[in-house]
């Protein structure tokens, strides 16, 4: 089994992350090395992989089996990366897939970016979607580590979200009463 | 037990116990009407009942909540009895006593009995009177505006020792609950407990508890008519619980002994026959660990496991409610239950799967379902709320199915848990599966060594789920596109959730797109 996209059909190591987690570096896969190897990272891992119906399949990773569950697959046309829904164990996880070539260019892109943002600001994002129910703090409160700042109110629970470092409210993004989605930018810290 | 005990049902309810209970009522040759939000309007409970009444916008304070709306809709649909399912209006005595005053049966004990349960103070009081005895604490209410308020309070606390809970007086689910392990600790609490309460039930009203540690939540069903008889029907163990909500519930409890039975079933029938209670309540019991029994608090209403109950007794214990509220006697069936339970000869298992994300503190994961595959086979019961393409909203509660098992004895039920959980298959939304997999495969739960502090102290959710990661990534780069298919061209089909069987790849979600996810 092939595990490349590339036009001419060669076969090349494919990098997986999941998708949305900055913090996570993921893996470089070379699939299908010889003798039924498969190279991850650099370490070559004993892998048998058996595609089932395209939904399931059956993988042993060195001599440990587990069944694995594909879900939707949503391309990213813009920069070429797939998102595919992977549940191992119940896990239901979202990995980017890509050819290992092409996420070296985007890593290198991305750490040039960063370098032009100013340091200093931390941005507090919502990690559960809700409903704002409380702004406890205003624009130039200082605050510190782990003190509240809002109360999301999701699935009738009252959730504080608190401050990630010591600082000074630069500014409050939203307002009591409102949705917030995960991701949306609610406090901005200096 | 013949005929048809109403014509026309309104189930005031929405999500998996809805349909139970539409369920319940085409079973007895009942008319089902639903009512809905507008998040709702195409849920399953709504497609399953003969007819459905829209009643206000998603938020349930605009919707399911709105006891007047709901009223004037079983008035208008002509429905017979309001079934007010869990949650919800469904221990409001206001609410029944509307249904009540409207000339319609109301499903469940009569409105006295639930404010007089319903209030967890009253309650205790209610149990020190018929000698059961109560876990430790206040018996009044703390109110918590001014300074002279947290002085009484601080010498309250003082009395019942740390640490202590502090509880909402008309509580549930853990709504309005903290933890205090130091005085400081309580001013804070008491705020904070009281103000959640009040926004959960419309009463900030709170009182003290010493916390029972290490401790079993074991619970009885009971079933009351009324010419004043009220029954057992065997005890649950819910002791696998995070934040005081339960996950798994079990009957009969494991390693109680036939007089510990006996003795528990007696304590809440007298707790049931003093409070009046007719229909079907559930009183709630700590189990410590010097095998002492402490009142907790009576729930006058179906419970969301009720399922395992009749699992080992054969009731359908909706279907005994809809008799009990149209005026029947206890049944034959209900009796013949009544005195086997304190000898059971099965077991019963109940999976909570809701969609939340067991590695990151069960926080709340709406989304829209994928894949919705659910298990079967001998001894395996889905009570569900929704399928595949259905929404789970963010503004109900997490629950959205289920998961039975019955065998002939608790390993025989646990094998098959495994086999069951095993076969669960759930896309879209995280669940919580990968809990119950691992619950069902650890020594201890196995061994029927159950705690309320299972999930804290057992359970490394982060650790399990990093695991798994490491498997999902590489499968993913395995699972990789055929030759020439480039990423731009996937096409986007409906097939990925039917299993078509054709590649997965190509196949694929559109409805999920647009979708954003929970991390």
């Amino acid at each position: 089994m092939s595990s490349s996209w590339l036009p001419d059909g060669r076969t090349d190591a494919v990098r997986v992350r999941f998708a949305r987690d900055a913090t996570a570096s993921g893996l470089t896969v070379e699939a299908n090395a010889p003798d039924g190897l498969a190279i991850v990272d650099g370490a070559s891992l004993r892998v048998g992989y058996r595609r089932l119906d395209g939904i399931h399949g059956l993988i042993e990773i060195d001599g440990s089996p587990a069944r694995v569950l594909f879900g939707a697959l949503r391309g990213r046309s813009n920069d070429g990366v797939l998102v595919r829904e992977v549940d191992v164990n119940g896990w239901r996880f979202e990995v980017e897939v890509e050819s290992a070539a092409r996420a070296a260019l985007r890593d290198r892109a991305r750490r040039d970016d960063d370098g032009l943002v100013a340091g200093g600001t931390r941005e507090i994002r919502a990690v559960i979607p809700g409903r704002l129910v409380r702004v406890v703090v205003a624009p130039g409160d200082a605050v510190i580590i782990g003190q509240p700042l809002v109360v999301l109110e999701a699935m009738k629970m009252q959730n504080e979200v608190r401050a990630t470092g010591d600082g000074v409210i630069e500014r409050v993004l939203v307002s009591v009463g409102e949705n917030v989605e995960v991701g949306d930018l609610l406090v901005i810290l200096s | 037990m013949t005929g048809a005990p109403f014509q026309r049902v309104l189930i005031a309810n929405r999500g998996e116990i809805a349909l139970r209970i539409v369920r319940a009522c085409h079973d007895l040759g009942m008319e089902a009407i639903a009512v809905y939000s507008d998040a709702d309007s195409s849920a399953p409970h709504v497609r399953a009942a003969d007819r459905a009444v829209r009643i206000g916008p998603a938020p349930a304070a605009e919707s399911y909540l709105r006891s007047d709306v709901i009223v004037a809709a079983a008035i208008a649909t002509g429905a017979g009895a309001v079934h007010p399912g869990y949650g919800f209006l469904a221990e409001r005595a206001t609410f029944a006593e509307a249904v009540i005053r409207a000339g319609i049966a109301f499903v469940g004990p009569g409105p006295e009995t639930i404010a007089r349960l319903g209030d967890k103070l009253a309650a205790r009081r209610v149990a020190i009177e018929v000698g059961v005895p109560v876990v430790p604490g206040t018996l009044a209410g703390l109110s918590v505006t001014g300074e002279a308020d947290l002085a009484a309070a601080t010498e309250e606390a003082e009395g019942v020792g740390f640490p202590l809970l502090v509880k909402a007086a008309a509580g549930g689910g853990g709504r309005g609950m903290r933890r205090v392990e130091r005085m400081d600790e309580l001013a804070a609490a008491l705020r904070s407990g009281s103000s959640e309460a009040a926004a959960a039930f419309g009463d900030g009203t709170v009182y003290l508890e010493r916390e029972v540690r290490p401790a079993r939540h074991i619970e009885v069903q009971l079933l009351g008519d009324r010419n004043g008889t009220v029954v057992a029907i065997g005890e649950r163990d819910c002791s696998i619980q995070r934040r005081h909500q339960k996950l798994v519930e079990e009957s009969p409890a494991p390693g109680l002994s036939a007089s510990e039975r006996h003795d528990l079933h007696a304590a809440a029938v007298r707790l049931g026959a003093a409070a009046g209670l007719t229909n079907a309540a559930t009183a709630e019991f700590l189990f410590g660990a010097d095998r002492r029994f402490f009142f907790l608090e009576v729930n006058t209403r179906l419970q969301v496991e009720h399922g395992v109950t009749e699992l080992v007794s054969g009731l359908d214990i909706v279907a005994e409610q809809f008799h009990l509220a149209a005026g029947e006697p206890l049944s034959e069936q209900a009796r013949a239950a009544a005195s086997r339970a304190a000898e059971p000869s099965s077991h019963a298992i109940e999976f909570r799967i809701s969609a939340e994300d067991p590695a990151r503190d069960f926080a709340p994961a709406p989304g829209r379902i994928g894949r919705w595959a659910m298990p079967s086979g001998p001894g395996v019961r889905v009570d569900a709320g929704v399928e595949a393409g259905d929404m789970v909203p963010a503004d109900y509660d997490p629950l959205i199915a289920k998961l039975l098992v019955h065998g002939h004895d608790r390993a025989a039920a646990l094998a098959r848990s495994r086999r069951a959980l095993d076969e669960f298959e759930v896309g879209g939304v995280q669940t919580t599966i990968p809990f119950h997999r691992a619950l069902v495969r650890h020594r201890g739960f196995m061994a029927g060594d159950l705690s309320t502090d299972w999930v804290a102290s057992e359970w490394d959710g982060a650790a399990d789920r990093t695991r798994s990661g490491r498997i999902a990534l590489i499968a993913a780069a395995f699972e990789a596109p055929r030759d020439g298919e480039a990423p731009e061209r996937t096409a986007v089909e409906d097939g990925a959730t039917r299993g078509s069987g054709r590649d997965g790849w190509r196949a694929s979600g559109r409805r999920n797109m647009s979708d954003r996810w929970p991390r």
